[in-house]
């Protein structure tokens, strides 16, 4: 069986597995999710060679955050995760920007990105509202915002990244 | 995008009482990391791609030189 295929039908039952869990609570959430990362890292380290290390580090990275969901009570283990996850969301957007050469950016392009990141921060500090009641602590707090931030950093790229590849997709049919 | 979608309903569901969307973020997860394997193995491709077509034009060009060298 071809390689691309299995992946596809593996992806197809994890997420059949996700989408049955909405409905039916047959395996714990995290337990699910530790797997389902588990399961992409097997298939992450047949693809990956020494030679592009980062993009494993990711799949590496977030199955370890994973691990620490399970145990998602102490304080050290919440930590950890974010640590963790800060780290593999800096080295996909270190991957993402080094793809992008320097965009051109309109006004509106620019009103638009600081409408976003008004809008997501006011979100994050909402959450942060909820973070604060159950656990006071700065030093997490800090992780928690360093995490958010990156998390919208991540999406912004992607975006640049998509509009970028999308416009050579364009420009090869015309 | 899926992995980011997925981090913040996963946000949602510790910090605010969702229990409609409890494990919906685990849908969005394994959907973001389809995709970001999916690119990895296209990137893979293209990269090889690469290198076949330089290493075919190095090959081509090292030949013209020979047979240049051979009329002079």
């Amino acid at each position: 069986m071809n390689f691309k295929t299995l992946l596809s039908i593996v992806a197809a039952v994890i997420l059949i597995f996700s989408l049955a869990s909405l409905q039916f609570e047959i395996i714990a959430n995290q337990w699910l999710r530790l797997g389902t990362s588990g399961i992409f890292l097997l298939f992450a380290l047949k693809i990956f060679t020494s030679r592009n290390f980062y993009g494993l580090a990711v799949f590496l990275l977030l199955f370890l955050c994973d691990l620490l969901l399970v145990f998602w009570e102490s304080l050290i283990i919440i930590a950890g995760y974010y640590v963790l996850h800060i780290f593999s969301i800096s080295i996909l957007v270190f991957l993402t920007l080094r793809e992008i050469k320097v965009p051109k950016v309109s006004k509106i392009d620019i009103l638009s990105i600081l409408l976003f990141f008004l809008i997501n921060t006011l979100i994050l500090f909402l959450l942060e509202e909820y973070f604060n009641q159950s656990i006071d602590n700065n030093w997490l707090r800090l992780l928690f915002y360093t995490n958010g931030f990156l998390i919208l950093i991540l999406v912004l790229s992607a975006f640049f990244y998509s509009i970028r590849f999308a416009k050579m997709f364009l420009h090869s049919f015309l | 995008m899926g992995l980011t979608v997925s981090d913040l309903l996963l946000f949602g569901i510790y910090f605010v009482d969702l229990d409609k969307f409890k494990y919906i973020d685990n849908v969005f997860y394994s959907v973001g990391l389809y995709f970001l394997l999916r690119s990895y193995m296209k990137h893979k491709k293209s990269v090889k791609k690469k290198e076949i077509k330089e290493r075919l034009f190095d090959k081509k060009d090292q030949s013209e030189r020979d047979t240049l060298d051979v009329y002079r």
